[in-house]
């Protein structure tokens, strides 16, 4: 196929789960919180009133019942939306692929703040687009860096028009770009002609409430804003959203109506019922504290097995759904994940996270979705693979020496 | 239940401005699937089940005429 790609555009199996393993593998929300009573009796309303048009194809909008419900979570970082801005995706899976066919010629590099959602670059990858890693400093995406690294790239003949990142509890690492930096980036964008691309599915998870501006607040004509219900209210429902730039409306939705015909006027229904009725506060805090609560039990934990002198740092999010460890000597984390696997606990080695190879000693834990009372079992067989695997090593050294 | 009430409902549900209750709900700007929303929000109001197709009746198709099959569908017309 012409899309296959080198390296492959392959997702890791994340979901995939085995007996007696634990895992910290999968980005999966906890559907714990959700009230499935008033869910079911909303959807059989739904199916009963009004189940010839939710269960039709529909057109390829989003719906007027469901733009406040998206303005409504938009909002609370300070975004816009409304009809004329809005195109229907079946999740940001579906909007990254979107973007990438709309606003890419294949061969044209896409700056990708690494390490990256495998997802993203995969899709990047899938439409012919090379992803190329957007410069950071301590701080994240860093401006300086982006005008030195686009020039460098121009000057060598490449076409460079797009900036992806996702700024807020970012996939793997849990970090959020302070918002002076985020201005600086878009300063940098203006100057460099270059769209932003802002995958923003975390922004509303921070434990304690705190909202971050996002990009697409600060310069609603530069950002293709990518949003979904999955982290939410439920991935099952498979619908988010592109608020996009008037002057790009049109390319986004013609490609999205290409890929799905029409999003699913069931899962709209059902989530403007749900917004209608209920709001998104109640929803939003229970994951927030489900978030909150399972990250604490992971953190501690680690905290009393690997104590202060091992080689792995790590540091606490603030939300989202990832903590993120590294090896201070860059050792590869792959052989780690691998001897975590065989005591029982799934972890995705930093590998999955590179554009060409960098970022190998991260390793991504997932907390959203581990019960409870497992964590502390799961961090103690991690712990265990991650601070006995080199000695183990060193005798099959020294025997095969 | 009264009008007034009753055309807080409509707007809250659908999103738009009832300037007359006897205006029929498509000429408010009112879309297919916010009909479907607002029968939902009636039969959770009201606490009766709604017939899909009450608003083939053209007659119920508005605001007032909507109010007018609640108040003949619940035990208690005169209000809630």
């Amino acid at each position: 196929m012409w899309t296959d790609t080198r390296p492959p555009a392959e997702l890791p199996k994340l979901f995939e789960r085995g007996a007696d393993v634990i895992s910290l593998a999968g980005g999966l929300p906890d559907l714990g919180v959700l009230p499935l009573d008033e869910i079911s009796a909303q959807l059989g309303r739904l199916v009963r009133l009004g189940g010839r048009l939710a269960l039709q194809y529909t057109t390829p909008h989003v719906a007027k019942s469901l733009v406040p419900a998206v303005a409504d979570l938009m909002g609370r970082e300070g975004g816009r939306a409304d009809a004329d801005n809005l195109i229907p995706t079946s999740g940001s899976q579906m909007g990254l692929t979107a973007v990438a066919l709309a606003l890419g010629t294949p061969g044209d590099t896409i700056l990708t703040q690494t390490p990256a959602y495998p997802g993203a670059t995969a899709a990047f990858r899938t439409a012919g687009l090379l992803p190329h890693a957007a410069p950071e400093d301590a701080e994240g995406l860093d401006p300086a860096g982006l005008r030195r690294v686009v020039t460098e790239l121009r000057a060598a003949g490449r076409t460079v028009r797009l900036l992806y990142t996702n700024p807020t509890f970012q996939n793997p690492t849990g970090a959020t770009l302070a918002v002076p930096r985020r201005a600086e980036v878009l300063a940098a964008c203006r100057e460099l002609d270059l769209l932003l691309v802002e995958d923003n599915p975390y922004g509303l998870l921070g434990f304690d409430g705190t909202t971050t501006t996002l990009f697409q607040a600060l310069d609603p004509e530069r950002v293709v804003y990518l949003g979904t219900f999955s982290k939410i209210f439920a991935p099952g429902l498979r619908s988010g959203w592109i608020a996009a730039p008037a002057h790009l409306r049109y390319d986004l939705a013609r490609v999205a109506e290409i890929i799905s015909l029409s999003p699913s006027a069931l899962a709209q229904g059902a989530l403007a019922a749900y917004h209608s009725r209920s709001g998104w506060d109640t929803l939003i805090d229970r994951y927030r504290d489900s978030y909150r609560e399972r990250c604490t039990l992971m953190a501690d934990a680690l905290d009393a097995e690997l104590g202060t002198d091992s080689p792995w740092h790590w540091q606490r999010p603030d939300g989202g759904f990832y903590l993120w460890l590294r090896h201070r000597d860059r050792a590869d984390a792959g052989p780690y994940a691998r001897a975590a696997a065989d005591r029982g606990v799934s972890v995705v080695p930093g590998g999955h996270f590179s554009i060409d190879g960098e970022h190998a000693h991260g390793l991504r834990l997932c907390f959203s979705n581990v019960p409870r009372k497992k964590i502390t079992e799961a961090v103690g067989r991690l712990s265990a693979a991650l601070t006995e695997l080199p000695s183990e090593r060193r005798e099959l050294a020294e025997v095969a020496g | 239940m009264n009008q007034s009430q009753f055309d807080q409902l409509v707007e809250r549900t659908c999103s738009v401005r009832v300037t007359d209750s006897e205006t029929p709900l498509v000429d408010l700007g009112v879309d297919s699937l916010h009909t479907v929303a607002l029968l939902m929000a009636i039969e959770e109001e009201f606490g009766f089940e709604v017939d899909p197709d009450a608003l083939a009746d053209p007659a119920l198709a508005s605001p007032a005429g909507l109010l007018r099959y609640v108040h003949a569908n619940t035990a208690s017309p005169a209000g809630i």
